[in-house]
């Protein structure tokens, strides 16, 4: 096991390696760079823009310089832990990242978590009680869930909560709490303007697991060892919980760990529409501007979070099923 | 005619002439004795912010006489004397960019002079008076005695020679100099002739200057310490802020990136409100206890607190916010397609919804690619008749009636009304709606429809066919060229909007790519105009952007050496431009070039202009007073800025 470990891990530098030239040339192929996304922010607003200020920029930034010189300056220096200055912000990419990093890692997890709750039992149940009217009303707010966009989601339950309900829309704190230090009061404050993303983000996954769940169960439950365990008289619920659920959960867990990169980009659309202090808004924003570093930054990260969810995605799929053996 | 000199001059004149200019507006005093000379009343004792005294009271700040300059500037505020408190929330939509409501609330009091919210004077602001020299090659200008940065630094002539001498004639922090301190491609001499008095001596005359001079000098007592000529230890510390170089630590301290906003707390500056707190959502803009105006009462401004800055990601989260009523002040990401929405939400948000002027002389113009790389497009778009059928295509009395309400004016692409060598044939020429003669035009050239009748062959006999390139931001353009591609379909050319990511567009546009280029005309009244002609000369857009006919410019710019040479009318174009742009404004000779630069363009058709003039929505809340009710919005007017935000204040 160990040795299998440390061999992932190796492998683990050359993919980063590669990640990081891939994502490096993929982020400057757009036309333009980041100055042409300024001129164009200034010529929007009516602000003067003169080719002086635009050849100190890009003196400033090194931008005049060739790509492989570009990569090389960035790459040596993300290794001793400097992932550079974002162009727009003018402030070091991982300050700017780590601000965001936690909420969205919360706001992710929670979403997480309520998925499963819901989806699980309900799954189960609809698996186990096909055609019941149970089965079709689930099947059906799944497939509802699963075809509307969260984006469409966020913005009628956004009008709802301001129009009915009068809250503050946008971000994650009630005006009076937004500058307030950290206590109780703003802790539930938050509690109470979170559930409005955790249920947005939540719900697509919820009906994509409810589905998937119900269609694994069904497939076990016809299996030979099934109907024998209920011929020996194996009580119904133990029966399924112990044996047809725990196989369907297989692919599953081949896939939990593409849930870690999820945690930090999948609220993307809805933060953005919902306006949340989170890493989503950043990163589309820093692939607009073309802020090279910054988005370069995320990006590594994001492969980072990738390969080792995949990595422990492998040692859980090892320990759910023993069948599979690390050679 | 002596060197003209304006003192105060300027409001006085304004109290005498400005019959029509209703009660409520602030008046400026250059000085504490300009006011006391024309108003016959005196000001002896001082206020300040319970805040402040307190301050004061623990002997944190001096007192207030001693913070607010010798010779304060001195404001009648717009209805009444305001009171001190509240804070000013605002919302953004972006976190980076100064295109926000906060940015000129803020940082429009820094520069040394200002403009007036009509567009027409200049107001004395940390410059007391100025004077510029017959010849408009020199310019003196006072600076107030004794104002302070807001760290309680002094701010003198020596600040101004910082910048010039360690900021703009360094080659590190400023490889090129900007044109506007490079007129005629000489850099600019300045001279410092005492502690408060400073001379800038230009190669060629440069009116324009006094107008769009911002704020030249930076806090010398701040920065000196990241500056190599004053510590050399500079670069070591720059490395260990982890920059290369000395002056990338000094540039991110004095930003020369104009449209970026600051993020960096407690930079000394010499605005009414300076910022304290940089946080992820927002930022916070606290009162600056060194702020050099005060009101007729003797009260030192900013009568608010505080400017509150929330950083929302979209249009959509800014507009429900406004409705809410939890922005004091909105306007930036208004549109006029909302507005019923936000009368709809007055009551239960507390605010009114006001319609102010626009500064867009067109909400869409377009302009062929006059240097087209296809040699057939290029002759047809050469060919005046051409534009002057597809300005006559256009339906923009119905335009106006879809997307505006009929709230917008149609007119041809010119420049706004209220320019004073604007004459209003030039916003109807071609801009009535007419079929018939637009075919006949089409029909004379030349131009014959296929045999089925759907559309015109171009004299190579391919289809007619031309894309309408655009960026989606400044109002409805998607909408727009869609009308507009209609319309031009109706007559036989074929139009095909074409939708660009921004850095797209720019990349085009210097590339000399596309066939027709759409913007929204600003930059068109008599300062603004004066100062950049960019819209009135090809490429009919900053030469960073393009509209049409970039190896145009660069054969203007380069003297002859490079792109293209343009024909006669072109080149007469930019010598009338160059020669106004060195006559002093308010001029008959500045009238008549103007007139000239105005009419070249019009009759030739350079742009074709849509609707224009549309109203602007800017929703502030019940409890903001001193605030105009009407006004113009735009950056030709810096946005809020001349509306004088320090005398603001909360009724509540």
């Amino acid at each position: 096991m160990a040795r299998f470990v440390f061999r992932r891990l190796l492998t683990l530098i050359p993919t980063l390696l590669v990640i990081s030239i891939i994502s490096f040339i993929v982020i400057q192929l757009p036309p333009g760079d980041w100055l042409s996304t300024y001129v164009m922010q200034l010529a929007q607003s009516g602000t003067l823009v003169d080719q002086a200020e635009l050849l100190a920029l890009e003196r400033r930034y090194a931008m005049g310089q060739p790509m492989h010189i570009q990569y090389f300056r960035w790459i040596s220096r993300v290794v001793r832990g400097d992932f550079g200055m974002s162009f727009e912000y003018g402030q070091p990419v991982r300050e700017l990242i780590q601000e965001r990093l936690l909420l969205t890692v919360f706001i992710s997890f929670c979403s997480l978590i309520f998925s499963w709750v819901v989806a699980f039992p309900i799954g189960i149940y609809s698996a186990v009680k096909q055609h019941s009217m149970g089965d079709y009303a689930a099947t059906f707010v799944g497939f509802l869930g699963l075809s509307t966009p969260n984006f469409m989601i966020a913005l009628v339950l956004m009008y709802v909560a301001m129009q009915h309900f009068g809250l503050s829309v946008g971000g994650l704190f009630s005006p009076e709490y937004v500058r307030a230090p950290w206590s109780a009061a703003r802790f539930f404050d938050m509690l109470k303007n979170l559930w409005l993303p955790v249920i947005i983000v939540g719900t697509s996954g919820t009906a994509t697991l409810i589905r998937v769940l119900r269609n694994n169960l069904l497939d076990e439950l016809q299996k030979q060892y099934v109907v024998t365990a209920r011929a020996k008289g194996v009580h119904a619920v133990r029966l399924t919980l112990k044996y047809p659920v725990r196989m369907a959960l297989i692919p599953f867990v081949s896939v939990a760990g593409w849930q870690l990169p999820e945690l930090v980009s999948g609220e993307m659309i809805t933060a953005v529409v919902l306006s949340l202090p989170t890493t989503g808004p950043l990163l589309l924003s820093a692939l607009l501007a073309q802020d090279m570093y910054l988005a370069g930054g995320f990006i590594l990260l994001l492969a980072v979070l990738m390969v080792i969810g995949t990595l422990l995605s492998d040692i859980l799929l090892a320990l759910v099923d023993p069948r599979i053996r690390y050679e | 005619m002596n060197a003209r000199k304006i003192l105060s001059l300027v409001s006085v004149l304004l109290l005498l002439f400005g019959a029509s200019a209703s009660a409520a507006e602030p008046e400026v005093f250059a000085t504490l004795a300009a006011f006391e000379e024309a108003t016959g009343e005196s000001i002896v004792t001082f206020n300040e912010a319970p805040s402040l005294a307190e301050r004061v009271a623990q002997g944190e700040l001096p007192p207030v006489e001693e913070r607010i300059s010798s010779e304060p500037l001195v404001l009648r505020p717009a209805d009444a004397v305001g009171r001190y408190g509240g804070s000013l929330e605002t919302i953004a939509v972006t976190a980076t960019s100064n295109a926000a409501d906060a940015v000129n609330i803020v940082e429009y009091g820094q520069q040394l002079v200002t403009m007036t919210h009509d567009l027409e004077g200049l107001t004395p602001n940390l410059a007391k008076a100025w004077d510029m020299s017959d010849d408009l090659t020199v310019l003196t200008v006072e600076l107030r005695a004794g104002v302070r940065w807001s760290d309680g630094a002094p701010f003198t002539t020596d600040d101004v020679m910082f910048w010039y001498e360690d900021i703009i004639l360094n080659a590190e922090l400023t490889p090129v100099v900007p044109v506007n301190w490079a007129p005629g491609g000489e850099t600019v001499h300045v001279e410092k002739i005492d502690d408060y008095t400073v001379s800038f001596e230009f190669a060629v005359p440069h009116p324009t200057i006094v107008s769009a001079m911002g704020l030249p000098a930076a806090p010398r007592h701040f920065l000196e310490e990241y500056h190599i000529d004053y510590n050399p230890g500079a670069d070591d510390l720059a490395g260990e802020r982890g920059f290369d170089e000395w002056w990338q630590l000094f540039n991110y301290y004095y930003q020369i990136e104009t449209n970026q906003v600051r993020r960096i707390e407690d930079y000394p500056a010499l605005s009414a409100w300076v910022l304290t707190e940089v946080a992820q959502t927002y930022y916070v803009y606290e009162r600056n206890p060194f702020f050099w105006k005060i009101d007729s009462e003797g009260n030192q401004l900013p009568y608010i607190d505080e400017v509150i800055r929330t950083t929302v990601e979209n249009d959509e989260v800014y507009m429900l916010k406004v409705m809410s009523g939890e922005a004091d002040i909105a306007a930036f990401s208004l549109q006029l397609q909302g507005y019923p929405v936000l009368r709809r939400n007055e009551e239960s948000g507390g605010y009114r919804t006001m319609l102010w002027g626009s500064i867009f002389g067109s909400d869409l113009y377009l302009v062929p690619n006059y240097t087209h790389k296809d040699e057939v497009l290029r002759e047809i778009f050469n060919d005046l008749r051409f534009r002057q059928a597809l300005s006559l295509a256009i339906d923009r009395d119905e335009i106006n009636e879809i997307l505006y309400f009929g709230q917008a004016i149609p007119r041809q692409a010119t420049a706004l009304p209220i320019t004073s060598f604007y004459e209003d044939w030039m916003g109807e020429h071609y801009a009535q709606f007419d079929l018939d003669r637009a075919n006949e035009l089409l029909d004379d050239m030349g131009l014959a429809w296929n045999s089925d009748g759907t559309y015109r062959l171009r004299p190579d006999g391919r289809p007619l066919s031309v894309s309408i390139d655009y960026v989606l931001l400044e109002g409805p353009k998607d909408r727009l060229t869609e009308l507009v591609a209609e319309y031009w379909g109706n007559v036989g050319v074929l139009a095909t909007p074409q939708s660009l990511e921004r850095s797209l567009y720019q990349q085009r546009g210097l590339a000399n790519e596309g066939d027709f280029r759409t913007w929204h005309l600003d930059w068109s009244s008599d300062a603004s105009m004066h100062r950049l002609p960019h819209r009135y000369r090809p490429p009919w857009h900053n030469p960073l952007v393009v509209a049409g006919g970039k190896p145009w410019w660069d054969w203007y710019e380069s003297q002859g050496t490079h792109g293209e040479e343009p024909p006669e009318v072109i080149q007469h174009l930019f010598e009338v431009v160059d020669q106004w742009q060195q006559t002093g404004r308010g001029t008959e000779e500045y009238e008549r070039l103007g007139r000239e630069i105005l009419t070249v363009n019009v009759e030739n058709l350079f742009k074709i202009g849509t609707v224009g003039l549309s109203p602007k929505p800017v929703v502030k809340t019940l409890r903001l007073a001193n605030m105009a009710d009407e006004g113009i919005f735009g950056s030709d007017t810096a946005f809020f800025g001349p509306y004088l935000p320090e005398q603001w204040y909360f009724t509540d």
